[in-house]
């Protein structure tokens, strides 16, 4: 187990998320997923009870005590150049609906301004990122393998947001992955400490370094 | 198996894709992007989703007409809201893995497009990357083997072109066929009751002008673009499902907004490449399309597949609502 350096080099640099956390452990553990159990991803989920968790086996050294551990693998560091929102659209197709819907019975009239039909005009914040760091303790052989299978980061990677270009992965003098959310009963708030980090339960109170080098930190000119 | 599609758009006709809109002045729609130096420029972009969108229509169509057995199956509006726009989900997600894996086997076009089912979220298969300009600003970003001019500006391959609304009511030869319903009509050859100035008046203000000038600002005819599909874990039903929804689309291969008028028109080659493979010859669309071994294959696979199921949905009508349910019979 060795300190690293990951960094994506972005196609576009156009990554869709809201607070630039970026946790590389998510994604490798996504990687580590499909590969193992692919299964799972079959359809999405929005909560997953304790007893269906699957725990990955990342490359990476576990730090922390008890419930509260968590990868050596710091969130993502890089200097954002600016924040954009854009939208995306999801509209009821008229003229195709009339050849194609049979409504029976029913009388033929589709609500899109509210309800289950409803068109969206979606705003979706996003950032400009030349390249993305991250800084991590483990085998680097075998991170890099499962880092090469990453080719889109953040959301709505289904419209090619946060297309990768390339991936370098290097040895580093400097064990930095403590740049990530820590465990604290001090810490200022309630968050995800280890993957899936959207899953409420097992948040716990932690604290973020208030370190420059985190692209969450960082300050837009 | 998982891998890339690159495709390269060479535009026939001029492209609309609308960002914004001033009164009757449509400009098209551009995104932040690095230039070669990693600052921010400002670029046009044909987005994925866009793309996502028109291929999962032309998919849609295609298996319907294709179980349709040459006449056009037409299914209830959950489900065309579910094939042709990605469904929603209603109420809490939930999940069942056993189902959701049925109905990706028994329906391959939305187990590569994804969608909501039920209660449930198919993540889709496709990552529809937006398509790019080869242009100066995003040379650095296109690979090199990708013909375009490079030296010329992204803002230097627009145009603006301008088109009259015209108000035919207003047009004295057209007129006659107009009935005008605030002139009481009395029976006989010049018989009618003249209706009152002033309400006349209040009238023609309430009435909005049909009659205008509008411009779009278009991408100009000749600029190429080129985007990236990526795919993973599909199986060769489900990429005979992708080549399916390409040839439907094929028929009529436009892109972006004002089809109608003739704007959008491209020819498109497509590349195939699997991860640590060499890449292949794929698609060519440019009047009618051309397969290659690999897509023929991969699309006579699918259409077998579609077949076997017409003959199902013949002897059951409700096959494709139960396929949808879970309940699916072979």
């Amino acid at each position: 187990m060795k300190p690293m350096k990951i960094t994506a080099y972005m196609r576009t640099g156009k990554i869709a998320t809201t607070d630039l956390y970026l946790p590389l452990d998510a994604m490798l553990e996504y990687v580590w997923i499909q590969q193992n159990h692919p299964e799972l991803l079959e359809v999405s989920r929005s909560s997953i009870p304790p007893d269906e968790l699957v725990v990955s086996e990342l490359p990476l050294e576990k730090r922390g005590e008890g419930d509260e551990w968590y990868w050596a693998c710091s969130f993502a560091c890089g200097e954002p150049k600016c924040e954009e929102i854009i939208h995306w659209h999801k509209r009821f197709d008229f003229d195709l609906g009339t050849e194609y819907i049979d409504f029976g019975n029913r009388r033929g009239k589709v609500d899109v301004k509210s309800g289950y039909y409803k068109n969206y005009r979606m705003p979706l914040v996003t950032y400009l990122v030349p390249k993305l760091e991250w800084y991590a303790v483990g085998d680097l052989k075998e991170v890099a393998l499962l880092v090469n299978e990453i080719t889109h980061i953040g959301k709505k990677r289904s419209q090619g947001l946060g297309r990768v270009a390339r991936w370098t992965i290097e040895e580093w003098p400097e064990d930095l992955s403590h740049l990530r959310a820590i465990p604290d009963p001090n810490g200022d708030m309630e968050m995800g400490i280890r993957p899936p980090y959207w899953l409420a339960w097992q948040w716990k109170r932690a604290r973020l370094p208030d370190d420059g080098r985190l692209a969450c930190n960082a300050r837009l000119a | 198996m998982n891998g890339k599609i690159e495709t390269v758009f060479t535009l026939l006709s001029p492209l609309s894709h609308i960002g914004e809109s001033i009164g009757p002045n449509s400009y098209l729609a551009t995104q932040d992007m690095l230039d070669a130096n990693g600052n921010p420029i400002e670029v046009f972009a044909y987005s994925g989703n866009a793309l996502r969108g028109m291929w999962r229509d032309a998919g849609a169509e295609y298996m319907l007409k294709k179980l349709g057995s040459g006449a056009t199956l037409q299914i209830p509006l959950e489900l065309f809201y579910l094939f042709f726009s990605g469904g929603a989900i209603g109420g809490d997600q939930a999940m069942d893995i056993d189902k959701a894996r049925r109905i990706r086997e028994q329906i391959p076009h939305l187990s590569i497009f994804g969608g909501g089912v039920g209660n449930m979220l198919l993540p889709g298969k496709l990552s529809v990357g937006e398509a790019l300009p080869v242009c100066r600003e995003l040379a650095h970003i296109i690979p090199d083997y990708v013909s375009g001019n490079r030296e010329l500006s992204a803002r230097q391959m627009t145009t603006e072109v301008s088109y009259s609304r015209k108000d035919d009511a207003k047009d004295d030869l057209l007129r006659p066929y107009l009935q005008d319903a605030g002139v009481p009509q009395i029976e006989g050859p010049q018989m009618t009751l003249l209706p009152d100035p002033e309400q006349e008046k209040k009238k023609e203000t309430k009435e909005k002008p049909q009659q205008m000038r509008y411009t779009m600002e278009v991408f100009c005819r000749g600029a190429a673009l080129w985007q990236e599909t990526f795919f993973r874990d599909l199986c060769e039903i489900e990429l005979g499902a992708f080549v399916a929804a390409v040839t439907k689309w094929a028929e009529n291969p436009c892109i972006g907004g004002q089809n109608r008028i003739g704007m959008g028109r491209v020819k498109a080659e497509m590349s195939f490449q699997l991860f640590g493979e060499e890449k292949e010859p794929f698609i060519t669309v440019s009047d009618g399309y051309l397969l290659t071994d690999r897509a023929r294959e991969a699309k006579s696979r699918y259409d077998e597949f579609l077949e076997r199921y017409a003959g199902y949905l013949e002897e059951n009508r409700e096959g494709l609502t139960k396929a949808i349910s879970g309940k699916v019979a072979k």
